[in-house]
């Protein structure tokens, strides 16, 4: 029987989780470790960006699982057909991050917090990829930063770095 | 910009901020692991978004971590001491691509002569990974370099240098695939006044097999505004810095070698200028010429645009000429007729 903890949302929910799951974020290892996780762990975290997280952890945790199971024969193959389920998750995934920006930067800090190293730079290589190519009036409105150059900076920034992205 | 705070464990319960920004994470997040992963282009938009993001992406680390991925060769110890800690100007001397046609000609100054040397910073890509990275420097004092045509050897005679290019037999799927994959970046400096420029169309403006040798010549140019002192007549209204890899290797399923990688300035009429001259275009391109965002095929759109050009400019002095001839044959004939007639009446 896997020992269950129970996470506690900033919002007063509480999610029960396996061990193995949540020992992923290095955090919460070591509340484990350090004997402080004694009945619910109170967390920073909303229950919206929680959800998630334990989403994402629970589908590294059993993509683990599967290796270790598996035995060498069709391995390959097996893992091949794997690599293209965890790509089609991860699309899907990211694309409902892509659509709700709130989550996605909650989920960042969140995985910075809980310190999930492989979480962090998913979403990390997701914005980029969502910056690149773009031009900066494009990205003021990608992530609502406000321009407060003087028209004079503006002017003085935009000519040395034009370059980049006046046609 | 949103008020809230930027660590998680200080902010309000159930994420109360209303605008979620980019700079509400945690400032490191952004710089150690957003920015990191950002190319040269986006990373220069980015620092025209606001004054925190503008710090942010100046910083030096960035940039000099860019420069040296994107350019194997920046990262040589020649190279380095001239950019010594200003990698971004570097980046965006050396990254945009060369767009000086339209330029309106200026008063050139043909006796300054305006460095020591010049320093070659070269990176020849196959399928984005580089191949090919070499520094050479040019004295461009002597006369050695001022009256002969000027010219740029990268490797020497007796040089192969190997790349993992297959000899396809085909040469149309051949060629098509040099054009696509076979990128080349050539990176003039001049180190007195830390000034670079990029003087490589990044793909082949054509690829083409000797007839003798049949070694492939795959080109590379700029078209820049040349001198256009002597006008109608002058074949500098236009210049072309050619870089030429000449790729040798025909042996079918074998992989291909570099033979030779040259850079030479022509005008219009395909004549070779002499070191001085190059160096006054070169002062010119670094002073004055406009980067722009290159893209695949534009160089080479570009460069055809040239050749009709080169084309019309010959058709015309032919049609001058043959007008001219023409006006001397009816001139000689007058005279001719004259001369009898002056004979026949007196």
């Amino acid at each position: 029987m896997a020992i269950m903890y129970a996470l506690k949302s900033s919002d007063n929910e509480i999610f029960e989780v396996e061990q193995k799951v949540i020992e992923q974020s290095e955090t919460i290892k070591k509340m484990i470790e350090d004997g402080a996780a004694t009945g619910e762990i109170p967390l920073q975290v909303s229950s919206k960006t929680l959800a998630k997280v334990l989403e994402w952890c629970k589908q590294r945790q059993h993509k683990t699982v599967e290796n270790e199971n598996d035995d060498n024969k069709g391995k390959r193959k097996k893992e091949r057909d794997e690599d293209d389920d965890i790509k089609e998750w991860e699309n899907k995934f990211s694309d409902e991050l892509k659509a709700d920006k709130d989550v996605l930067f909650d989920l960042l800090l969140a995985s910075n917090y809980l310190d999930l190293p492989a979480l962090l730079s998913f979403l990390c290589q997701l914005v980029a990829d969502m910056v690149a190519g773009k031009m900066p009036e494009e990205i003021r409105r990608m992530f609502n930063i406000e321009n407060d150059f003087t028209p004079e900076e503006e002017k003085a920034i935009t000519a040395e770095h034009g370059w980049a992205f006046q046609p | 910009m949103a008020s809230c705070s930027p660590t998680t464990s200080e902010r309000d319960q159930g994420g109360s901020c209303m605008t979620t920004t980019i700079l509400t994470l945690h400032p490191d997040i952004v710089e150690t692991h957003i920015l990191t992963r950002l190319d040269g282009q986006t990373l220069a938009a980015a620092a025209c978004t606001s004054s925190q993001l503008h710090s942010l992406c100046t910083q030096e680390n960035l940039w000099r971590e860019i420069c040296s991925s994107t350019w194997p060769s920046a990262s040589d110890p020649r190279v380095q001491t001239i950019i010594s800690d200003d990698h971004r100007s570097f980046f965006s001397d050396s990254f945009p691509v060369l767009d000086c046609r339209q330029k309106p000609p200026s008063k050139h100054t043909r006796d300054v002569i305006i460095t020591k040397e010049l320093i070659s910073s070269v990176d020849i890509y196959y399928q984005n990974k580089a191949i090919f990275s070499k520094v050479a420097e040019t004295e461009t004092v002597t006369g050695w370099f001022q009256f002969p045509p000027f010219r740029i050897d990268l490797l020497d005679l007796k040089d192969r240098l190997p790349t993992p290019i297959q000899f396809v037999g085909e040469t149309d799927v051949l060629f098509k695939h040099l054009e696509e994959n076979l990128t080349l970046s050539w990176i003039i400096v001049e180190p007195d006044r830390r000034r670079a420029v990029n003087l490589s169309s990044r793909w082949p403006v054509s690829v083409e097999e000797d007839w003798l040798t049949h070694e492939l010549h795959v080109k590379y140019a700029v078209v820049m505004a040349g001198d256009q002192r002597w006008g109608l007549f002058s074949g500098r209204g236009l210049v072309e810095c050619e870089v030429m890899v000449i790729l040798g290797g025909q042996e079918v399923g074998g992989e291909m070698y570099v033979k030779e990688v040259t850079m030479q300035m022509k005008d219009m009429e395909g004549k070779n200028l002499c070191g001085k001259d190059s160096l006054v275009i070169l002062k010119e391109v670094m002073e004055n010429g406009k980067g722009k965002r290159g893209r695949k095929g534009e160089e080479k759109e570009g460069y055809e645009e040239f050749l009709q050009k080169k084309r019309e400019r010959k058709d015309k002095k032919e049609r001058i000429e043959n007008v001219l001839n023409n006006v001397c044959l009816a001139t000689g004939f007058l005279l001719f007729v004259a001369f009898l007639s002056i004979k026949f009446f007196f």
